[in-house]
């Protein structure tokens, strides 16, 4: 119970924060702020899949579920909260930077940016949450599963690395030739 | 909190299956790989392929050491000492090849960039942007670096001091969000360069 706690209370955090940096972008007047909150929590994002999908399967592959377990429990804060809430925020600031730019419009470029965006936001919300809800609602006694949802969310995570990697090189091709 | 039994040999409680071997063979690319391609690119010398590989090298770098420092130091906080040892023994060598070669290539691509976009090295962007990147080098090659090193000795040698293994790890968590601090400052000067908005 205790835990459960404290997983909300850290996992609340990790979502105020970047919704207030969002509405701080939102809120001023120009583009420095709203381009700084786009790009640090993506890069922040990026960096978080890169670790889940990349250097935690290292870590994890040949742990028993006894440690798996433990660490799905303490990731929560991560991939219960951060990650879906970066999902949703990261792509409207960057739908809002765009517009505040005037670089937006329905073409194929942004309309490719847009579909990678959505199957990003789909992965977080039909994937990674509820397997972290999983993890939530469980104890002990369902250690096995748990191992089994953290290496789903692993799996998730290096699939939406891949799809930012290719998101990244759209982004510099805006900013090098728009 | 932990079930496993300390009756067991130590070094069969740990992990049996760490090696020089095997590190080596997951490190190496993790830390060739990088250089490579930021050689690739500088020799064919490309703007939109340097500009691509610095924001997604960055990217990667800063996301992980927030990860490190903020996410993954809260998972080590609940474990116990012999939980921590395994996790690291898995860690440490990824880390140890992966974060310097990122780190570097971030930073190199960047001065390159700002070669390339004819930004003044005399303008007072520059020199702040260039000293963070200084900074987070120091802090880099002079104090993660070797305690990673430490910690892969200590493994290497059979992992009987766990109170080390820990305690260095848990001080590398804690200084790579004191790199994150530096990040986000950095990210901020980026944010000039990119948008020409004054700060």
């Amino acid at each position: 119970m205790k835990h459960n706690a404290d997983v909300l209370k850290a996992g609340s955090i990790s979502v105020v924060i970047p919704a207030i940096g969002l509405l701080m972008g939102l809120g001023l007047p120009g583009i420095l702020i709203l381009d700084y909150v786009h790009v640090l929590l993506a890069a922040i994002w990026t960096g978080t899949d890169a670790f889940l999908g990349f250097i935690f399967y290292i870590v994890i592959s040949g742990m028993d579920d006894d440690i798996r377990y433990y660490i799905g429990k303490r990731l929560l804060p991560m991939t219960m909260f951060f990650i879906p809430a970066v999902s949703v925020i990261v792509p409207v600031a960057g739908y809002a930077l765009a517009v505040r730019e005037g670089i937006f419009s329905m073409d194929l470029f942004f309309m490719v940016i847009l579909i990678l965006s959505a199957v990003l936001i789909i992965l977080s919300y039909v994937l990674i949450l509820p397997n972290a809800f999983f993890i939530y609602g469980h104890d002990e006694s369902s250690k096995g599963l748990i191992s089994r949802k953290l290496w789903l969310i692993s799996i998730t995570a290096s699939v939406q690395l891949v799809l930012q990697i290719i998101m990244i090189s759209l982004m510099a091709y805006i900013v090098v030739f728009s | 909190m932990s079930n496993i039994s300390t009756a067991e040999p130590f070094s069969m409680v740990l992990d049996d299956r760490f090696s020089l071997w095997s590190s080596m063979k997951r490190g190496l690319p993790m830390l060739l790989i990088p250089p490579i391609l930021l050689l690739i690119i500088l020799i064919f010398r490309n703007f939109y392929t340097l500009e691509y590989f610095h924001v997604l090298a960055g990217s990667i770098w800063t996301g992980m050491d927030l990860v490190l420092g903020l996410f993954f130091a809260y998972v080590m906080k609940g474990l116990n000492n012999i939980q921590r040892t395994r996790i690291s023994m898995r860690l440490t060598p990824t880390m140890l090849f992966f974060m310097p070669s990122i780190a570097a290539v971030t930073i190199t691509a960047g001065v390159y960039l700002a070669m390339d976009l004819s930004i003044p090295f005399s303008s007072s962007y520059m020199i702040a942007a260039l000293i963070i990147a200084a900074v987070l080098f120091i802090q880099g090659i002079g104090i993660f670096l070797p305690n990673e090193l430490r910690v892969y000795d200590e493994i290497l040698h059979g992992a009987k001091n766990q109170e080390k293994i820990v305690r260095l790890t848990m001080f590398n968590l804690k200084l790579s969000l004191l790199q994150v601090v530096f990040q986000m400052a950095i990210i901020m000067l980026m944010a000039h360069f990119a948008t020409g908005v004054s700060i």
